[in-house]
């Protein structure tokens, strides 16, 4: 508790309270050992003084107590007040019968019916002198002094003890006031620098080093850190300001070269188009005009010139559906995969309506997605599902959910998972012709879509088994 | 046994004067110095002349010694014996008497007591006087002093007269 209270302190007040609690405790060790010392120095006189006095007295005392002169022995005891602490002084005869007593000084005081024991106790010094005549006690004379004087000196002490203690500590205070500013002031300085750079006030701000110890040190390695710290961000800066240069060269090219692409491409729809539909076209006129003038073999290069031309029109277009997709901006939504996927099984049911193929599709598969890109990677999927049962004796498909992702599986052709890194390449298939036609851009294509979304798509299979094709898509 | 002797008759002096006196004779010899001699002998011999009751209560004092010596009561008849003392207490019947022993004694250190009137101012030593129902003695301290006897400053103080 106090502890805490302490530990608020500003430290000028630290500093002022160690600097007069020390004063303060070693003035007041000092007045206890003083005073200990006087109370016992004291003691020590009074005992001597009282006992020297009994001595004398009682010496003089012996013959008259031996004659009984108790006259004399009353005077003697009288003449003990002379000494100002002595309230009591009895003699007593050899059975212990008091025989003279002093007249009580300060207050009334009677001898007491035995010799007390010697010492100080009952607020008062009691000394006890046997009275001897040759070598033989006669009696006893019994001595009892006040301690007001004493209780009077160690009063004073004590009075003037506190009273140096208060000056020093006062003094000792006031010196604090001012030493405490050699220590304190370098170190709030240097927090109102710390404070100051905090506040972005300046980057050239730094603490000024006033003294020579521990704290101008601490100050040296504080200006020592800012200059660190700065040439670092310095640094960092200069970094950072090449690596946008480097980013921004890089776009810059990046940009020319997908300029020359979609250059290329539009060339190709346009420019190569033409000629394959000039090839197609007098082809079909020359199976039109002139098909009855050639013999089957004849006709059959023809369809085969025109069905080749065909097919390399749909690799062009796809081609160009493959680059626009990049460019497309996306919207996305939430869309349910399963209402697509029903949508897409039906068409290809139409398309081939005697075709006895299992279907199951989990209902409401919720995904966020552009919903135009989405179908596109359905119709591809199912689609190659679809396609790679066709020579399977019980095809099966199943589009379902699970976890993060959904996934388009069949128990179709399958593939060889070693050639699995270049199933989402362009014009990449695994496939021959002859077994499955297509284009050799579908899956290049949904895994351009599902990219574009952020997602990942990869696949799983074995020959003859079937493949599952699995596409997670980040939730918005 | 001693007490018998020292303190309580001579405090309390209510009890028999014989006896008070008794007690006073053997507590001067505390506060009195007598001068070295060469024949001085290892006895203390303190006579009694004339007053029988008293050398009959004194012997009683068990054997004892007294400054280092033995003490020796004697009760001496014949006034020309009492040189060989160091202490004579005397009941003379008339002053002639008294005269006739202090000087036979006069040129020898011995001190002289005794309770007739007038003892002390014609020559004894120590004069018993009765005062106030109590015992009391004066003091011939220059005859003491003519005899070689020192007296303690103690035992001046305490008598009533002092020649």
């Amino acid at each position: 508790m106090l502890l805490k209270r302490l530990n608020r302190l500003h430290i000028k007040q630290k500093l002022i309270l160690i600097i007069t609690a020390s004063t303060l405790s070693g003035l007041l060790l000092m007045i206890v050992g003083l005073t200990t010392y006087q109370q016992t120095a004291y003691r020590d006189q009074m005992q001597r003084e009282i006992r020297i006095l009994a001595e004398v007295i009682s010496d003089r005392s012996n013959a008259a107590i031996l004659f009984g002169d108790t006259e004399l022995l009353t005077e003697n005891l009288t003449s003990m007040r002379l000494h100002q602490a002595i309230i009591l002084a009895c003699i007593y005869d050899e059975h212990g019968e008091v025989i003279a007593s002093s007249a009580p000084r300060y207050r009334p005081a009677t001898c007491p019916k035995h010799t007390a024991a010697n010492g100080f106790y009952d607020n008062a010094l009691h000394w006890t002198q046997p009275i001897v005549v040759d070598g033989e006690v006669m009696g006893r004379l019994y001595v009892k002094s006040h301690l007001q004087l004493l209780q009077e000196e160690y009063n004073r002490y004590l009075f003037i003890g506190l009273s140096i203690t208060a000056l020093a500590v006062l003094g000792s205070f006031i010196v604090a006031l001012f030493v405490q500013r050699l220590i304190s002031s370098p170190i709030l300085n240097l927090a109102h620098t710390a404070k100051a750079i905090a506040n972005n006030e300046g980057d050239n701000i730094r603490a000024s080093k006033t003294t020579d110890d521990e704290i101008g040190e601490m100050v040296d390695a504080f200006n020592l850190m800012l200059d660190v710290i700065q040439s670092r961000e310095r640094e960092l800066k200069e970094h950072q300001d090449n690596l946008e240069k480097t980013v921004d060269e890089r776009t810059r090219k990046l940009k020319i070269a997908n300029q020359e692409l979609e250059a290329f491409s539009y060339s190709v729809s346009h420019d190569l188009k033409a000629p394959l539909r000039a090839l197609d076209g007098f082809s079909q006129a020359i199976i039109e005009d002139y098909g009855d003038q050639l013999d089957p073999l004849g006709q059959n290069y023809l369809n085969r010139i025109r069905s080749a031309s065909q097919r390399m029109e749909k690799l062009i277009e796809s081609m160009l559906y493959l680059s626009r997709i990049g460019r497309q901006n996306i919207n996305i939504k939430e869309v349910n995969i399963s209402h697509i996927s029903y949508k897409v099984l039906s068409l290809l049911h139409e398309g081939d309506p005697n075709r006895d193929i299992h279907t199951e599709v989990e209902p409401d598969i919720i995904v966020d997605a552009d919903q135009a890109l989405i179908e596109i990677v359905l119709n591809n999927l199912i689609g190659n599902a679809w396609k790679y049962t066709l020579k399977t004796e019980k095809p099966e498909i199943e589009i379902r959910k699970e976890q993060d992702y959904f996934y388009v599986r069949d128990n179709g052709a399958g593939f060889d998972m070693t050639y699995a890194n270049k199933l989402f390449g362009a014009f990449q298939r695994l496939h021959k012709d002859q077994e499955f036609e297509g284009t050799g851009i579908g899956l290049a294509t949904v895994a351009r879509i599902v990219h574009r979304h952020g997602g990942e798509i990869w696949a799983t299979a074995e020959p003859d088994k079937g493949a599952t094709f699995y596409v997670r898509l980040p939730k918005q | 046994m001693l007490t018998w002797f020292s303190l309580a008759p001579a405090i309390g002096q209510a009890a028999d004067p014989t006896k008070v006196k008794a007690a006073f004779l053997y507590n001067f010899v505390k506060f009195i110095h007598w001068p070295q001699t060469n024949e001085t002998s290892n006895e203390f011999k303190l006579c009694i002349y004339g007053e029988p009751a008293l050398f009959e209560l004194m012997q009683k004092i068990p054997a004892k010694s007294i400054r280092g010596q033995a003490l020796l009561i004697l009760d001496i008849q014949q006034p020309t014996l009492l040189q060989q003392c160091q202490l004579v207490y005397m009941r003379t019947q008339n002053y002639t008497a008294t005269q006739f022993i202090l000087d036979n004694l006069s040129a020898h250190p011995i001190l002289t007591v005794s309770d007739v009137d007038t003892f002390a101012k014609s020559g004894g030593m120590i004069e018993f006087k009765q005062k106030e129902q109590k015992l009391r003695f004066e003091i011939n301290n220059s005859a003491a002093e003519l005899a070689g006897l020192r007296i303690s400053s103690k035992l001046l103080e305490l008598a009533l007269e002092v020649y």
